[in-house]
């Protein structure tokens, strides 16, 4: 069985579509484990669209009741884990590096100080896998950026318009909203001007001295 | 101008197998270099090799082709570079086989910078990249030392793997030739045994 969640951003000429799919895996001619990758694919307008993906979660195969819980199940993880992901790309935008590597502990325990005799073998695993997911965040995370950059927030009046609000974070901010929100698609250049020109507000309100907070 | 340097090779040979790291500095551009280390498996029964995806040690700003006057200085720190990427691999293999995860955890994430306080998330992540290629290569040491201490030597292995451990720790530091290696076998009263055979450098397959 496999079951597939989408989310998309787009951004000026990029659209990147971050995939959660969870799946059962075979092995002997029997279905034993479950698997949820994540693939973040990257499309720039008039170019040929490409793809990374790593693994977010592998396991022993949850019994399920029936077929149409199963892929509820599957559905559920699939969804958590191209969040999860999305959450981390704002993390990255917003520089939080403390809550990105905290988060990621708690997701793969990698940390052995916060557990009971570890052997580093596992340990070892672990960080290799946390390896392989920093290298699809770190990829995708140059690529948004670079679609940012590209963009008409660096356009000169407007850079200098929201240049001391923090372009990166409200770019972050506005990923992780999505994230949490848990909708399907993301006009990146919208929620930005929104959320920015929401920030611009409130600098001016407080600046008369009347809070709005 | 120096464009790479000299393989530095480690091997640890079990009765039915070896490990080799090997790295090497090269240019990158004609300006920086970058020493990568690459680990391979070889099981000597059936002559079969297998090598792992490399992993980058380090990159290093223009220090050697900044000796221009003289390529054999640029050669031996280009030797020494890559000495240090193969004394850190087997330095963590030794605390992964001795199991002490945290000073395996603090001594990673601090060579390669993935560390809650780091400046940067990208940075952190980068490091976090590199790291996870290192961890990937020592999990292949560990278990190919696992694997082969549980085949040949059942009682005590667990002991022996921690002897193993402390014996590369000593080890690692010492060997300033360009080809090393330890010898894991059994001794004449058939015990588990651990020697430096710096001498006798063997032909892999």
């Amino acid at each position: 069985m496999r079951v597939k969640e989408q989310k998309v951003v787009r951004m000026d000429k990029l659209t990147l579509t971050v995939e959660g799919v969870w799946m059962t895996t075979w092995r002997d001619g029997v279905e034993r484990g479950e698997e949820t990758r994540v693939r973040a694919i990257v499309h720039w307008a008039g170019e040929k669209p490409w793809s990374i993906s790593c693994v977010m979660d592998d396991g022993v195969l949850s019994p399920y009741a029936g077929t149409e819980l199963a892929r509820q199940y599957g559905s559920a993880m699939a969804d958590r884990h191209a969040r999860q992901f999305l959450r981390w790309l704002g993390m990255c935008f917003t520089d939080e590096a403390s809550r990105l590597f905290n988060s990621l502990d708690s997701a793969y325990l990698f940390n052995p100080e916060y557990r009971q005799k570890p052997s580093a073998i596992d340990t070892c695993w672990r960080l290799a896998c946390v390896g392989v997911i920093a290298s699809t965040l770190a990829i995708t995370f140059n690529q948004l950026r670079v679609a940012v950059c590209k963009s008409f927030v660096f356009d000169i009046e407007n850079y200098r318009k929201y240049v001391p609000l923090g372009i990166y974070e409200i770019v972050g901010e506005c990923l992780c909203n999505f994230a949490n929100a848990g909708g399907e698609e993301l006009d990146l250049a919208a929620a930005f001007v929104e959320l920015a020109e929401q920030r611009l507000k409130e600098k001016e309100v407080s600046a008369d001295g009347v809070s709005v907070r | 101008m120096l464009h790479k340097g000299p393989t530095v090779y480690r091997r640890i040979v079990f009765p039915t197998a070896a490990l080799e790291a090997r790295a090497r500095w090269r240019a990158v551009n004609g300006k920086a270099g970058k020493t990568m280390l690459r680990v391979r498996v070889y099981y000597l029964d059936d002559q079969r090799v297998r090598e792992y995806s490399p992993a980058l040690f380090r990159y290093s700003s223009d220090p050697l082709n900044a000796l221009l006057f003289s390529r054999q200085a640029a050669i031996e720190e280009a030797m020494q570079e890559a000495i240090e990427a193969t004394d850190a691999y087997l330095i963590w293999l030794a605390l992964a086989l001795q199991d002490e995860s945290a000073l395996l955890f603090d001594g990673m994430t601090h060579f390669f910078k993935f560390q809650s306080t780091a400046p940067f998330a990208s940075s952190m992540l980068y490091g976090a990249e590199r790291m996870g290629e290192w961890a990937l290569l020592l999990r292949v040491g560990c278990a190919l030392a696992e694997s082969e201490i549980c085949r040949h030597f059942a009682d005590s292995w667990s002991q022996h793997l921690k002897t193993l451990g402390a014996f590369l720790q000593d080890w690692a530091y010492r060997p300033e030739e360009r080809v090393a290696e330890v010898v894991v076998y059994r001794d004449v009263d058939g015990q588990f045994a651990i020697k430096d055979a710096r001498e006798v450098v063997r032909v892999l397959p």
